[in-house]
């Protein structure tokens, strides 16, 4: 299924390369939105540039990005507010499931935190999300279930509410079968 | 010791002025050219630049002979704006013209004057195929399009030898490598008494127009162009890369091969060898000085066709060889690429 | 058999041309600068040597001629590309159509000029030899110049220390600057080489195989030089025998036209240029064979600093 496709079945990807995937380093933050919005485009392709600039100016505000205004060059920003325009602009397409890789990676603690909020206040307004990471503090705060994936299988669903650093990190070894049929054992021995 | 160091942002001011340094850099070289060759350099720039622009008529010629290569140069900033090296247009170009005559050639003396936008349509056509083989050889083998299209630069400079030494020779014309002069009603029209300018201005100006729509206005244009920016990014938006790819050659093929038409249905009137004039290469240099926008290009054209014009007044009034001109186009290119530097990097005295 | 023997022999000296300068765009590619300027360096370079002769007498002095004007212009074109970090490829370019059109302004006087009669080359006895004579043994020395440069190239590049280091310089230029080595100089060093063999292979296109100067006489050479360098994956004995074969595909068309072949002759001149698209296509198919061979750094600038 094409990236496009998937956008209208509403489906949203915010990649972990900011510069260069995420955006486009040369071209302004609205150009940047047309990457992956379709909003401000009219019939037969035409862009509307006065509404693609309002909707950038409003991603800007709402996810309080610092940036010189809409038509800012995408390099111009550091990492954070960048990120911000970025998931800002995946969150105000109102999807329904939002993949999210390394949310935080190289984004400093203010931003981070802001995005972190972002992203658990669309998890309350009903969509689906899927956290990719490997900062396992950031999981932990956020996530409701979590899965490992660890030599190309992936774990079984683990609620939050199970779930500790070391357990963790044996299924990061893969080891989460063991723990099953550890379980098992004991449950067989218990019952006999 | 002179050094480089990078500027936090790419200056906008010198984005603007590189290529008019990049120009004077030309000239004061030009001027030193003179001067070695025992010429006056004052006349030299007065032919350059004075002469070509000196009253209606002069302005006139400079037009018919910007005319091709604004025409081109459109269609090559599509295609280099979207990283895809058209390096072939002057190929596209022949076989464009080559289309054209082939039209134009069936006319007879009671032909109507629909059959112009035919002649012009055929050369965009026979642009768009020839520029299709170096799309299909990149998009299915991936073959570098620097090679392949110019290599079919020199394929179809023979297709064009062999067609007026043998099949399409006039055979009124007394054995010489050429076809039959056109019939007149396939000329292309004139827009006014007295100069040459035609309609092939009017078709460039549009030109002008279209291109700055579609690059800044539409959907597809900036596709295109996030391709040649940051592939990884066009590959997340979904742009299609090999839909690039053939729009870019396409579009440029076509650009080329209905500057071909005019060209040869225009000013030229038959299909000789001369046709290749070397203005899909000129496009080049036309298309990077004019900083692959549609407006710069049409002042850039403007320039490169009074280095044209300069030229020719050069070898009859001073006796310098034609050729200067491309000696010129030249150095402004290399001018260019080295003021460019100035954009990104700053020069700074350190010790 | 008597036509062969010669149609061997002419492909044998059309290849060196392009041998040559191919050799010269490998060394440079090795250190990861690609030249796009051959054709106009090999213009230059071919008037160079042309006029040189017809002012001294001296094929030797044309090819130093020749050699110095590529060296020349690739130095331009380096110090741009490896200083300034200006576009590779539009830079080479520039080069191409300056060196085209810089060749033909300052040719015009020498365009009706002759030189003195070629000698005939033949090494005793082995010239003798029944047919392999007339095809390997009477050959201009460049011909057997070309083939020792391809293998004290091959031995430079294996087996010294020197050319160990340029191809570290081409692969990534960022270690090799971080083991030390002045990367910048190495790659210029590789271009000027690259070019003074390129202006080599135009003066001998002047001075020995077709002796006169027209403008533009140098017909692509250049560019498919350029082809030839990946068609071989950047080895000088692939090169070489990459060389002799789009030779033998350039001598053909009139070898055909000797034995009567009835096809155009514009057809025919189209061979060595259709042959080089089929090269291209071919080589190209299978992008992970380019890329395996390939320098890894081609193409990208490179900023010590960073």
């Amino acid at each position: 299924m094409s990236p496009g496709r998937r956008r209208t079945l509403g489906l949203h990807f915010v990649p972990e390369e900011r510069l260069g995937r995420g955006a486009v380093p040369t071209l302004s933050l609205s150009q940047n939105l047309l990457l992956t919005r379709r909003d401000a485009i009219g019939a037969g392709g035409w862009i509307r540039v006065g509404a693609l600039r309002a909707q950038a100016q409003d991603i800007i505000a709402r996810y309080k990005v610092k940036a010189n205004g809409p038509d800012a060059a995408a390099k111009s920003l550091s990492g954070g507010n960048l990120q911000k325009f970025i998931v800002g602009r995946e969150i105000e397409a109102k999807p329904r499931l939002l993949i999210v890789s390394q949310p935080t990676w190289g984004v400093d603690v203010g931003a981070s935190a802001q995005i972190r909020g972002e992203i658990l206040a669309l998890r309350d307004a009903g969509c689906a999300v899927l956290v990719v990471s490997e900062e396992l503090d950031e999981l932990f705060e956020i996530s409701d279930r979590l899965h490992v994936i660890a030599k190309g299988r992936l774990s079984p669903s683990l609620d939050r509410a199970d779930a500790t650093v070391e357990r963790i990190g044996e299924w990061m070894s893969g080891l989460w079968d063991t723990e099953q049929q550890n379980n098992k054992k004991e449950s067989a021995h218990a019952a006999a | 010791m002179l050094r480089l160091e990078v500027r936090p942002q790419p200056s906008r001011a010198w984005s603007y002025a590189s290529p008019l340094l990049a120009l004077l850099i030309t000239v004061v070289i030009g001027v030193i050219l003179f001067a070695a060759l025992g010429k006056d350099p004052v006349r030299g720039l007065q032919v350059f630049f004075w002469e070509p622009v000196k009253n209606a008529y002069a302005l006139s010629e400079l037009m018919v002979k910007a005319t091709p290569l604004l025409i081109i140069a459109l269609g090559l900033a599509v295609c280099f704006r979207s990283n895809v090296w058209n390096i072939g247009a002057e190929g596209q170009y022949l076989i464009g013209a080559i289309f054209a005559a082939g039209v134009a050639l069936t006319a007879t003396k009671d032909t109507g004057p629909w059959i112009v936008p035919v002649i012009v349509l055929a050369g965009a056509l026979g642009g768009m195929l020839w520029a299709g083989i170096t799309a299909l050889l990149r998009d299915r083998f991936n073959a570098n399009e620097i090679l392949v299209s110019l290599m079919l630069v020199y394929v179809a400079v023979q297709v064009l030898n062999y067609l007026v030494y043998g099949p399409w020779k006039d055979p009124m014309g007394y054995n010489f490598p050429q076809t039959k002069t056109f019939e007149s009603v396939t000329q292309m029209p004139r827009l006014m008494q007295g100069s040459r300018v035609n309609i092939g201005l009017m078709l460039a100006l549009a030109g002008v127009v279209a291109m700055w729509v579609f690059l800044f206005r539409t959907y597809a244009g900036y596709a295109q162009q996030v391709g040649g920016l940051a592939p990884a990014a066009a590959r997340y938006a979904g742009f299609s890369s090999r839909k690039a790819l053939w729009i870019a050659l396409l579009t440029s093929g076509g650009m080329a091969g209905m500057a071909g038409a005019l060209e040869v249905a225009g000013p030229i009137g038959q299909l000789t060898p001369y046709v290749p004039a070397g203005y899909g290469f000129a496009a080049i240099i036309v298309a990077f000085v004019g900083r692959l926008h549609p407006v710069g290009i049409v002042f850039s054209a403007i320039l490169m066709s009074m280095f044209y014009i300069g030229g020719e007044l050069a070898q009859s009034r001073l006796g310098l060889p034609k050729s200067i001109t491309g000696v010129f186009q030249g150095l402004l290119l290399f001018s260019l690429l080295a003021c460019d530097t100035l954009i990104a990097y700053r020069l700074k005295w350190k010790k | 058999m008597e036509s062969t023997a010669l149609l061997i022999a002419a492909s044998l000296n059309a290849g060196t041309v392009l041998a040559i300068a191919s050799l010269g765009l490998l060394i440079n590619e090795k250190a990861g600068i690609v030249n796009l300027g051959a054709e106009g360096m090999m213009l230059c370079a071919a008037l160079a040597g042309f006029a040189t002769v017809v002012h001294t007498g001296s094929t030797v002095a044309g090819f130093a001629a020749g050699m110095a004007a590529g060296a020349l212009l690739a130095a331009i074109f380096g110090v741009l590309v490896i200083w300034l970090n200006t576009n590779q490829y539009a830079t080479g370019l520039a080069l191409s159509l300056f060196g085209g059109g810089f060749s033909a302004f300052a040719g015009t006087s020498y365009v009706q000029e002759k030189l003195p009669e070629q000698s005939q080359f033949a090494i005793p006895v082995l010239a003798d030899i029944p047919f392999l004579g007339n095809a390997l043994f009477k050959h201009h020395p460049m011909v057997y110049v070309c083939i020792g440069l391809t293998l004290a190239l091959i031995w430079f590049l294996w087996r010294t220390r020197a050319g160990l280091v340029l191809r570290s310089v081409g692969e990534s230029p960022e270690s090799a600057h971080a083991l030390g080595y002045p990367v910048r100089r190495i790659r210029l060093l590789a271009v000027v080489a690259g070019g003074a063999l390129c202006g080599l292979a135009g003066a001998y296109v002047s001075t020995v195989y077709t002796p006169l100067w027209v403008e533009g006489m140098i017909a692509g050479k250049g560019w498919i030089a350029l082809a030839l360098t990946t068609f071989a994956t950047w080895r000088p004995a692939r090169v070489l025998l990459g060389a002799y074969l789009f030779g033998g595909v350039t001598m053909l068309q009139f070898h055909l036209q000797g034995i009567g072949v009835q096809v155009p002759s514009q057809f025919l001149t189209m061979m060595p240029y259709l042959a080089t698209v089929v090269v291209l296509v071919l080589i190209s198919r299978n992008p992970t064979w380019i890329r395996i061979n390939m320098p890894a750094s081609i193409g990208k600038p490179f900023y010590p600093g960073s």
